[in-house]
C-alpha cells in the first residue's frame, strides 16, 4: 500500500479512536439539538411581527407610557417584546418622565383620538413605529385592507433561515479541530520529525492529514444532517446540503491547516484558528444577512450560508455552483500556501516559523524564477484580501472619503506585490520588469476570478489583468535599476489613476 | 513579589502578545463592518434611486404617496400611459427601475434579474401600507397625531442595541477567554504554574492573578469599542455597561480558568472551551421566557438603550452574583489543582 494512503488511514483512525474528542462532538451536537425545539417553537411569535424584526436578543429596550383607556391598542403594545408599557394617570406626569429620559414616548388617549408624544431621539421614533403598527392592527381588525402588497415569503422561514445556520454550524467548528493537533501538536512533540524521516513526499504527508480530517468531517456532516432531520430541521436537497457542509468544513480545515503551518506553537495555532474561524463565519453570515434588505438580496447568494438557510427554510433553490467554485478557490489557495510552508526546512527545524515561509516555500518548491514569480503573485493576492478588509474596517471609522479609500486600495495592492520582488531580488531592470510583469499577471488573474460576478465575465477582465501586469512591470524595473521606492511610487500613482477612471465610469 | 506585580505581569504579557494585538485589529474590523452595515441599512430607504411604478388603475392616495416617496408613477388607461412625475431628483445616474403593481390582485411584477427591484417593491409596500392605514383610521373614526419624532427609517435600530453593543462587549471577553485558557495550559505544560502553586500565595490570590488582569484588559477594550459606537449611534449608560462588561468577562475568564485547571489534556481543554464558547452566544437566541431579562445579551441591550431603573439594576445585580459564583468556582478549581499537585 502507498505509504501516504497508510498515513491517511492512520490519521483517520486516530480521530475516530480519540473517544474524548468524539464524546465532545456528540455533546456539542446535543447542546445544539436542545436549542432546536426552542427555536422552532419561538418562530410562531415572529409570524405576528411582520414589519419589525423583533429578535429574541432585543427585549424591552423601549419604555412607553399610556395615559387614558384603549384596551385593544394597549393589549397589542403589551404583547410586543420590544416594549415595556407603563400606565400613567395624567399627561403632566408623562411629560415629566419623558423629559427625565425614563420614557421613550407616551400615548395620550381621549375618546377616539390617539396622540403619540416622543422626545425627539431615534428610540422615540422606533417607539412610534411600534405604536403605529399596533394601531394599524386595531383599526384593520375584521376588515380587509384596500391595498396590501402580496409578499413572496413570510418572515417565519426567513428567521428560521437566519437562526438555523448558527445551530447547524456550531458543531462543525469542533470537527475541523483535529488538523491543528496533527500538525502543530505533532510538530511541538517532534512527531513530525519522525514522519519527515520516512520516504514520503512532504506534500503527501500534509494532504494525508487534510484528507483524513475531511473524511471525518464528511462523515460527521452526514450523521449531523440525519440527526437534524429527525429533530425537525430538514434539508430540501440532502445531497446539496451535504456537499455544501463538507465544502465549508474543508475551508475551515484548510485555514486551520494554514495557521498551524505558520504558527510557532499549538497555543498560537489554536488562537489563530479561533480568530480565523470567527472572521470567516462572521463574513459568511454578514453576506448572507444582506437578504434582510430586498435591494441587496441578490448579493447574499454568494455566501454558502444563504444556500443552507434556504435549504432548511423549505425553499428549493438551484445548487449554487459558483459559490462552490469560490469556496474551492479559497480552499485550493489555502492548501497551496500550507503545502509551500509545510515543505520548507524552516517549518520542521526552526523554532519560530512565520509568514516569510510562504515565499521561501514557493522558491524551494518551484525553483525557476518565472514560476515562483507567478506563485508569489498569487500569494500576494491571498494576503491582500485580509489586509484590505482590516484596513477598510479601520478606515470606515475614521473617514469614508472616496479619495482616501481608492488611494489606500491602490497603495496596499502595490505594496503587497512589492514584497515578492524584495524576496526575489532582481539584479537588473529587464529581469525586474519580467518578474514584476509575471507577479502582476498572476495577481490580476486571481483578482478577476474572485471578483467576477459570473464565470463568463472573466474574459472581460483582460484590461484589469493587463493593468496589474503593467504596474508591477514598472515597479520591478525600478527595483532592478536600484530605484525600488521610485518604482513603487509610480506604480501606486498609476494604480490610483486607473481606479479613479474605472470607478468614475461605474458610479 | 506581591500579587499586584503578578497581575501586572499577566496583563503586560497579554497586551504585548502579537496574536492579541492582531485580534484587536480584527475586533475593530468586525465592529466597524457591523456599524457600516447598520448605517447602510438605515439610510438605504432614504436614498433616491429613480423608480417608475406602473399601475393598472388610478388611485389618488396611492399615486400621491408614491410621488412623495420619490417614485415616478405611470397609470395605464385606455388611451395609453399617463405619467405622474415625482418632484424628487434621483441621486445617481442610473436607468429607472421599473415595477408593475396590480392594485386589484395586489401583485407586484418586477425584473427578477435587476437587484434594484427589491428597493422599488419596498417603496410600493411602504406607500400602500400608509394609504391603507390612513383609510382604516378614517373608516373607524380614529384620529392619530404624532409629535416629537424624527424623520428617517428606524426599523433597524434594535440591531444596534441588540447586536452591535453586545458584540462590542462579548468579543473582547471571548478573546481574553482564549488567552487565559492557553496561558494556563502552557504554564501547566512547562511546569511554570508549579512555582505559583508551591508559593505561600493563597488560592484566592492566585484566582485574582489569573482572572482580574484579563478582566481589566477585556473591559477596557469593551469601553473603547462602546465609545466608538457611541460616536455614531447614541449609547446610554456607558459606565453601567462597563460594569456589565467587567462582570461578563469575569464569567468567561473564570470559566476558562476552571476548564484549563481541570482538563486532563490540551485537546480536552480546547474541545470543552469550544463547547462553552458555543453555548454562551446561543443564550442570545433562546426564545422569550421569565429568564430572558437576566440573559447577559438582553441586559447589555437594555442598559445601552433604557433609563437605568430599579428593575434593570436588579438584573445587573443578578449578573454580578453569577460572576462572583464563577470566580469562586475558579478559586475552587485552583485549590483542587493545588491539592492534586501536592
Amino acid at each position: 500500500m502507498d505509504p501516504a494512503l497508510q498515513l491517511f488511514k492512520w490519521e483517520l483512525s486516530q480521530i475516530f479512536l480519540d473517544r474524548g474528542f468524539i464524546a465532545k462532538i456528540i455533546i456539542g451536537m446535543g447542546i445544539s439539538l436542545l436549542l432546536l425545539p426552542f427555536l422552532l417553537n419561538s418562530l410562531s411569535s415572529f409570524a405576528t411581527n411582520v414589519n419589525t424584526p423583533n429578535l429574541p436578543f432585543v427585549y424591552k429596550i423601549i419604555t412607553i407610557g399610556v395615559v387614558g383607556e384603549y384596551p385593544a391598542l394597549v393589549g397589542i403594545l403589551e404583547g410586543n417584546t420590544l416594549l415595556s408599557v407603563i400606565h400613567l394617570d395624567d399627561e403632566e406626569n408623562a411629560r415629566r418622565l419623558l423629559a427625565n429620559g425614563e420614557l421613550n414616548g407616551f400615548l395620550a388617549v381621549s375618546g377616539r383620538s390617539v396622540k403619540f408624544v416622543g422626545n425627539g431621539n431615534p428610540l422615540s421614533s422606533l417607539a412610534e413605529l411600534q405604536v403605529r403598527e399596533a394601531l394599524d392592527k386595531v383599526v384593520k381588525a375584521g376588515s380587509n385592507p384596500d391595498v396590501k402588497v402580496i409578499q413572496e415569503h413570510s418572515i417565519e422561514p426567513f428567521v428560521k433561515g437566519i437562526i438555523s445556520p448558527f445551530i447547524i454550524f456550531s458543531p462543525l467548528l469542533l470537527w475541523c479541530l483535529p488538523i491543528i493537533q496533527s500538525i502543530s501538536y505533532d510538530r511541538e512533540n517532534k512527531m513530525l520529525e519522525a514522519l519527515f524521516s520516512l520516504p514520503i513526499d512532504r506534500r503527501k504527508i500534509f494532504l494525508a492529514k487534510v484528507f483524513a480530517n475531511l473524511a471525518f468531517a464528511i462523515f460527521a456532516s452526514f450523521v449531523w444532517m440525519l440527526v437534524l432531520g429527525a429533530f425537525g430541521l430538514n434539508f430540501v436537497n440532502f445531497l446539496g446540503g451535504l456537499v455544501m457542509l463538507s465544502a465549508i468544513s474543508l475551508l475551515i480545515i484548510s485555514l486551520n491547516g494554514l495557521v498551524s503551518t505558520i504558527s510557532s506553537n499549538v497555543k498560537n495555532a489554536t488562537l489563530a484558528s479561533g480568530i480565523v474561524s470567527t472572521i470567516v463565519f462572521s463574513f459568511l453570515f454578514i453576506i448572507s444577512l444582506l437578504r434582510i434588505n430586498p435591494y441587496l438580496a441578490e448579493f447574499s447568494s454568494v455566501s454558502p450560508v444563504t444556500y443552507i438557510s434556504y435549504q432548511v427554510s423549505g425553499i428549493l433553490t438551484p445548487f449554487p455552483l459558483e459559490t462552490l467554485l469560490l469556496l474551492l478557490l479559497a480552499i485550493i489557495s489555502a492548501n497551496l500556501l500550507s503545502v509551500a510552508a509545510f515543505s520548507t526546512e524552516k517549518f520542521a527545524f526552526s523554532l519560530n516559523p512565520g509568514i516569510a515561509q510562504l515565499y521561501e516555500g514557493m522558491q524551494e518548491l518551484l525553483g525557476k524564477p518565472a514560476y515562483s514569480a507567478f506563485a508569489m503573485g498569487f500569494v500576494a493576492f491571498c494576503l491582500t484580501l485580509p489586509v484590505q478588509v482590516i484596513s477598510l474596517g479601520i478606515l470606515l471609522f475614521i473617514s469614508s472619503s472616496y479619495w482616501i479609500v481608492i488611494f489606500l486600495l491602490a497603495a496596499m495592492e502595490e505594496s503587497l506585490k512589492f514584497i515578492p520582488l524584495g524576496v526575489m531580488k532582481p539584479s537588473n531592470w529587464s529581469e525586474g520588469a519580467l518578474w514584476g510583469a509575471i507577479i502582476g499577471l498572476s495577481f490580476g488573474i486571481c483578482e478577476s476570478v474572485l471578483f467576477a460576478p459570473h464565470l463568463e465575465f472573466i474574459p472581460l477582465r483582460a484590461i484589469p489583468i493587463a493593468a496589474h501586469s503593467l504596474f508591477t512591470l514598472i515597479m520591478g524595473a525600478g527595483y532592478g535599476a536600484r530605484r525600488p521606492y521610485l518604482g513603487l511610487s509610480i506604480a501606486i500613482i498609476l494604480h490610483f489613476v486607473y481606479n479613479e477612471t474605472v470607478l468614475s465610469r461605474l458610479i | 513579589m506581591g500579587i499586584g506585580e503578578f497581575a501586572k505581569k499577566e496583563a503586560t504579557d497579554l497586551v504585548t502578545d502579537k496574536v492579541f494585538l492582531i485580534s484587536i485589529l480584527l475586533q475593530f474590523t468586525i465592529i466597524s463592518a457591523l456599524l457600516f452595515l447598520y448605517q447602510f441599512y438605515s439610510s438605504i430607504n432614504n436614498t433616491n434611486f429613480p423608480v417608475t411604478v406602473e399601475l393598472d388603475s388610478y388611485n389618488a392616495d396611492l399615486v400621491g404617496r408614491l410621488q412623495e416617496n420619490g417614485v415616478n408613477v405611470q397609470v395605464r388607461t385606455p388611451e395609453g400611459l399617463t405619467t405622474y412625475q415625482s418632484g424628487v431628483q434621483p441621486a445617481r445616474r442610473l436607468g429607472s427601475i421599473r415595477v408593475a403593481f396590480n392594485t386589484s390582485s395586489n401583485e407586484v411584477k418586477s425584473d427578477v434579474a435587476n437587484v434594484f427591484s427589491g428597493y422599488a417593491i419596498s417603496k410600493i409596500r411602504d406607500a400602500a401600507e400608509l394609504v391603507s392605514f390612513e383609510q382604516a383610521l378614517e373608516k373607524e373614526g380614529v384620529a392619530y397625531e404624532i409629535s416629537g419624532t424624527m424623520d428617517g427609517d428606524f426599523a433597524f435600530l434594535p440591531l444596534n442595541y441588540g447586536l452591535i453593543v453586545p458584540i462590542a462587549i462579548i468579543l473582547p471577553a471571548f478573546i481574553v477567554m482564549g488567552f487565559t485558557l492557553q496561558g494556563i495550559l502552557v504554564e501547566r505544560k512547562t511546569k511554570a504554574i508549579e512555582l505559583l502553586l508551591v508559593s505561600p500565595i493563597s488560592d484566592f490570590q492566585i484566582a485574582q492573578i489569573k482572572v482580574l488582569p484579563y478582566m481589566a484588559v477585556s473591559t477596557l477594550l469593551s469601553v473603547i469599542w462602546l465609545l466608538f459606537i457611541s460616536s455614531r449611534v447614541e449609547v446610554l449608560n456607558i459606565w453601567a455597561l462597563a460594569a456589565v462588561a467587567a462582570m461578563f468577562s469575569i464569567i468567561t475568564v473564570s470559566l476558562s480558568t476552571i476548564i484549563s485547571c481541570t482538563a486532563s489534556s490540551v485537546k480536552e481543554a480546547n474541545a470543552i472551551s469550544s463547547l462553552a464558547g458555543m453555548a454562551i452566544p446561543m443564550l442570545g437566541i433562546l426564545p422569550y421566557s421569565i429568564f430572558s431579562p437576566f440573559f447577559p445579551t438582553v441586559i447589555m441591550a437594555r442598559v445601552s438603550s433604557s433609563h437605568l431603573g430599579m428593575e434593570l439594576a436588579l438584573t445587573i445585580a443578578v449578573l454580578g452574583f453569577v460572576a462572583a459564583a464563577f470566580f469562586l468556582a475558579a478559586m475552587l478549581a485552583i485549590r483542587n489543582m493545588r491539592r492534586n499537585f501536592a
